[in-house]
């Protein structure tokens, strides 16, 4: 005979939060990406470790939410793509800023630190 | 500027879908590589390093989804992605397709056609330039009664109310012509059918007031219908130019004889314009100064005194014109109505000074002027055809909602059987909103799929209903071709059952508890989930839909047997002249252009000619055929204390007149009530007498002694009429539903007029089957004069079968959806047994296998299904009860609740639903219980 399960877990809220998350941190992980290119480019797989090293512990990313993220970013024309070879001889995607990239980058450092000051004097205050 | 370059990149990425999965592919893989690669660094064994790593990138289907919704035109893409996998599951389940798509092509096409016949004869605007200020005067009269038509010196008159309307067209009914192009023989084939096509006769402003167009040629020049004419002029329809003369151009400019009279085609009118009748189609618009020449025969009422001489422009009392106004822009009905009822009643003035009475002048006095919209069109149809048109388009609403019972039924059933297959989907991250997205793109393709078989049935069957449904024996020339209307019907209805009936099912099998399906993965395959069982309390939505299906197929049902059994009651009633071997043969005469005298002695060689064919026992003629749809009318005074007279009335008797040769009672077989028909020595010269009918009897003397008093007749052309030397039974005149008019018969020998119906009674067992008989009549006819147009030969039962045509049309249509609901009802029954059977296999393995007996299981299983009949028809019945109420006005001689039909409808029903229950239960009893537990 068939019994109810005592799990349940509804997979519409999951898949809801999974949205919420990445819409959330979609401006800060961009931020992040483009930081993380202006020394030179990177490979997606590059990019997620300096993400994780910087940032450990604080900030908690699926290393799959990137891959989105940097696809955007690319549709937005910030960075470009190419294929090429890594450190090990293999085929990897390189990820690297364009101009206007480089000009986002400045305008949105400039405004996150102006945001991040004002948020620290008002914690301290 | 960023926005606009990101939709373009999506756009074009649209195009290189692989190519870029491909590039995701590949980057994941190179991702966890490295990752896992780090990790064994790190000094985890390999299995763990990639186990870590897989775990550290997340849900690589989420992201994939995640990805591509990043990646291209969203919205555009899962559309085609969904459609395509919709596609393929539909074409994977051949037998569920057909099922659904032919249940709703059934319903969609029975709703769009009847859309079409109601949207042609009650919704659409003509199009004419300013519908909606076009209104239709007609006289309220003392009695309460509209009545039409007007005369042309009243058209004169009001068509001088130039501030509140720009115009006012005058226009007659449509009627019947000979119509053949200058130069062809006079008659092709003697005795055979005349060319023939519909003329009316309009003003001259008709078409420039209506602002319509031609497609060739002109319209009316300003003079061309003023009297007093004649302007032998013509304006074809676009419809009959195709029809007849395959849009031939030269066509303009060409001489055609109508009812003999020669007329020049000066244009062809524009495309879709069929006159201000939205259920007639003239071929041939002529100006009304035509009239005398074509010989007009349509409505043409006299009352008072009246001048032969004097053409029809200069009669008052000559009622046979249909008038529609144009209001002018901002000036209200009410305003309109008030400016020309200043007019109508000076008007009446004239009217009035030409009675004969002080009783009709006051009735003309007390008329009033009323108007009504005509934006979309007139039509007499209108009144008899409103009924059963909302009846039939309930109906056919009610076979649409049964049909998408069965299709959330059927889409229930495979969502259940997908539940495995939803529950591993949402298992690996899809969200629960796109799966509800593509199983709506499934019912949606379905259901636009079957709009699109719709339309198709709905072309075949508006046609089919146009032809059925003729109003009076005349064939309604309604527009039906499909146009954008129809399409916007039929688009909305498939959408609307693809989203109400697919959603319900689509929310259920995504609201799934995941683990438990998984973990049931085989069993659910079998069928059946958890939830399921819980069926006892709740009544699962399945079921609930088969209990609605089968309590609104009762309803069909009962109506399509209270609606079959008024139409065979009306083949059935008395009509009062014996039918069978009773032959009845069209004629115009009066085309032929001779005198009275010549006339006379025409139909004297007629009678003596079809006599002497062999099996032909008696002949006569008559000046409207029986069952005929056009009469004469007169008034009778009533007797003036006479003796044995009823009370006296001021009012005179508004009787049917009917011209008659001696014959006609002994050939139509109908009986005397007293006295005696007519009789050869009843001829010119003799003294004058009349028959009349049982009701008129009644009205004017006591009943039993109405032999041997006199009848006076008001208008002056019967002086010296007559005395009544019989009275004939009651009969059925024009239609087999009306309650006898009063009616007086005169031999023709005594008071001249037109015969235009002739009526054969063959010998008993001369074999009255047609075709010989006609033929002899036809060659009869043809041989008595050559030129005598034959219009049709039927016999009276085929006559009685077309005057109830519109009656019989709506009874078989009931009568074909009743069986269609009662076989989508009978499906939907089954499908949802034969799924709870196999939904239950194990179950009824088990019990089979602790020694249920087969009978046992049956019974089981019919149990189950009989609860569902038993409910669907207690909601039938409570529902028949309200709804053949409504209907009970088009029934006849036969009660809204009549107790046979509704225990036949029942019965019928239960039966045909017991049975599509009893092959998913004979399929339970036949369960192999070693078979079904292994399946477990």
């Amino acid at each position: 005979m068939r019994h109810e399960s005592g799990v349940t877990r509804k997979s519409d809220e999951s898949g809801g939060n999974e949205e919420t998350r990445s819409e959330l941190l979609a401006g800060t992980l961009a931020l992040m990406v483009l930081r993380t290119l202006a020394p030179g480019p990177m490979h997606g797989y590059g990019i997620a470790q300096r993400i994780q090293q910087v940032s450990r512990d604080v900030l908690q990313v699926n290393q799959g939410s990137l891959y989105p993220a940097l696809l955007r970013l690319e549709q937005r024309g910030l960075i470009s793509s190419r294929w090429g070879t890594s450190e090990n001889n293999r085929r990897a995607r390189f990820y690297s800023l364009t101009r206007t990239g480089r000009r986002e980058l400045e305008a949105e450092t400039g405004r996150w630190l102006r945001f991040s000051e004002a948020m620290g004097r008002l914690l301290e205050a | 500027m960023t926005t606009l370059r990101t939709w373009a990149v999506r756009l074009a990425s649209l195009f290189r879908r692989r190519q870029l999965d491909e590039r995701l592919d590949e980057e994941i893989r190179f991702h966890l590589e490295m990752q896992a690669r780090e990790n064994q660094a790190r000094g985890m064994s390999p299995e763990e390093a990639r186990r870590t790593a897989r775990h550290a990138f997340g849900q690589v289907e989420a992201l994939k989804e995640a990805y591509r919704e990043r990646r291209g035109v969203p919205a555009l893409e899962t559309l085609a992605r969904d459609l395509r996998y919709a596609v393929r599951m539909l074409r994977k389940s051949p037998g569920f397709t057909a099922v659904a798509l032919l249940s709703l092509a059934f319903g969609v096409g029975a709703n769009c056609a009847i859309f079409g016949v109601v949207d042609a004869l009650l919704l659409k605007s003509l199009p004419v330039a300013g519908a909606e200020r076009l209104v239709a005067l007609s006289a309220r009269l003392p009695s309460g009664e509209l009545f039409p038509l007007f005369s042309y010196p009243a058209y004169e008159r009001l068509a001088a109310a130039r501030p509140v309307c720009s115009g006012l067209v005058a226009f007659t009914d449509q009627f019947r012509a000979t119509v053949r192009p200058e130069g062809a023989a006079e008659a092709a084939t003697p005795g055979r059918m005349p060319e023939t096509a519909n003329a009316a006769l309009v003003s001259a402003n008709f078409f420039s007031l209506l602002g319509v167009g031609t497609a060739s040629g002109r319209t009316f020049g300003a003079e061309e219908g003023r009297p007093p004419g004649p302007h032998p002029v013509a304006v074809m329809s676009y419809g009959y130019w195709q029809r007849r003369y395959g849009r031939d151009p030269r066509v303009v400019g060409r001489a055609l004889r109508v009812n003999g009279a020669a007329v020049t085609v000066v244009g062809v009118a524009a495309r879709g314009f069929t006159g201000l009748f939205a259920d007639a189609a003239p071929d041939l618009f002529l100006p009304l100064t035509l009239h005398g020449a074509v010989k007009h025969r349509g409505n043409f009422l006299i009352q008072g005194s009246y001048d032969e001489a004097a053409p029809p422009w200069r009669q008052p009392n000559a009622y046979w014109l249909t008038l529609v106004a144009k209001r002018r822009p901002g000036v209200g009905e009410r305003q309109a109505a008030a400016a020309l009822g200043v007019i109508f009643q000076a008007e009446k003035e004239a009217e009035a000074a030409l009675q004969l009475t002080a009783q009709d002048r006051r009735d003309i006095l007390a008329e009033a002027l009323v108007l009504r919209p005509a934006g979309r069109g007139l039509a007499d149809s209108r009144a008899t055809l409103t009924a059963p048109l909302m009846i039939l388009s309930a109906v056919a609403g009610l076979v649409l909602l049964i049909a998408c019972a069965n299709l959330a039924n059927l889409l229930l059933a495979r969502a259940d059987r997908r539940r495995t297959e939803m529950a591993v989907r949402l298992g690996i991250g899809a969200g629960r909103g796109r799966l509800v997205r593509q199983l709506l793109t499934e019912s949606l393709l379905l259901a636009g799929l079957g709009g699109v078989l719709g339309l198709l049935f709905a072309w075949w069957g508006s046609r089919l209903l146009v032809g059925l449904v003729q109003g009076n024996g005349q064939t309604l020339a309604l527009d039906v071709a499909i146009d954008g209307r129809k399409l916007a019907f039929a688009a909305a209805v498939a959408l609307l059952t693809g989203i109400a009936f697919g959603l319900a099912p689509a929310l259920r099998a995504t609201r799934i508890d995941i683990a438990s399906s998984l973990k049931q993965g085989a069993a659910a395959a079998g069928g059946g989930a958890a939830g399921h069982r819980g069926g006892r309390r709740r009544m699962p939505l399945g079921r609930l839909l088969v209990v609605a299906q089968v309590g609104l197929s009762l309803p069909l049902l009962i109506g399509a047997g209270l609606f079959v059994r008024s139409l065979r009651n009306l083949m059935r009633v008395d009509t009062g002249f014996a039918r069978l071997g009773l032959v009845q043969v069209t004629i115009r005469p009066g085309l032929l252009g001779y005198d009275d005298g010549r006339l006379a002695a025409l139909y004297d060689r007629l009678v003596e000619r079809i006599e002497a064919l062999p099996g032909v026992r008696s002949v006569s003629l008559s000046d409207s055929g029986l069952l005929g749809t056009s009469w004469s009318v007169t008034d009778v005074e009533p007797p003036s204390g006479a003796p044995g007279a009823a009370p006296a009335r001021d009012e005179s008797i508004n009787v049917q007149r009917s011209t008659v040769t001696w014959r006609f009672f002994a050939t139509a077989g109908m009986r005397m009530a007293q006295g005696r028909g007519f009789a050869p020595q009843d001829r010119e010269g003799a003294p004058k007498v009349a028959v009349i009918n049982e009701t008129l009897a009644r009205r004017l003397f006591s009943p039993a002694r109405a032999v041997g008093h006199r009848l006076r007749f008001k208008n002056p052309r019967f002086a010296g009429c007559c005395e009544v030397v019989g009275v004939v039974r009651d009969a059925k005149y024009h239609e087999v539903t009306e309650t006898a008019p009063p009616v007086v018969y005169l031999p023709v020998t005594q008071s001249f007029e037109q015969l235009n119906a002739i009526q054969v009674r063959a010998a008993p067992g001369a074999g009255t089957a047609g075709a010989a008989l006609a033929e002899s009549l036809r060659r009869a006819a043809a041989e008595t004069d050559p030129n005598l147009a034959v219009f049709s030969i039927a016999t009276i039962d085929q006559q009685l079968a077309r005057s109830l045509s519109y009656r019989s049309a709506v009874a078989k249509l009931i009568g074909f959806f009743g069986l269609l609901a009662l076989l989508l009802a009978a499906t939907g029954l089954y499908g949802v047994m034969a799924y709870s059977v196999a939904r239950r296999t194990s179950e009824i393995g088990l019990r089979m296998a602790l020694g249920a007996p087969r009978g046992l299981v049956l019974r089981l299983v019919l149990r189950e299904t009989a609860r569902l009949i038993g409910l669907g028809v207690a909601a039938g019945l409570a529902a028949a009860l309200a709804a053949t109420r409504a209907a009970a006005s088009q029934l006849f001689g036969v009660s809204a609740f009549d107790p046979a039909t509704v225990l036949a409808a029942t019965a019928a029903l239960a039966l045909v639903a017991l049975a599509a229950g009893f092959l998913p239960a004979r399929r339970a009893a036949h369960t192999d219980p070693a078979v079904a537990l292994r399946g477990e």
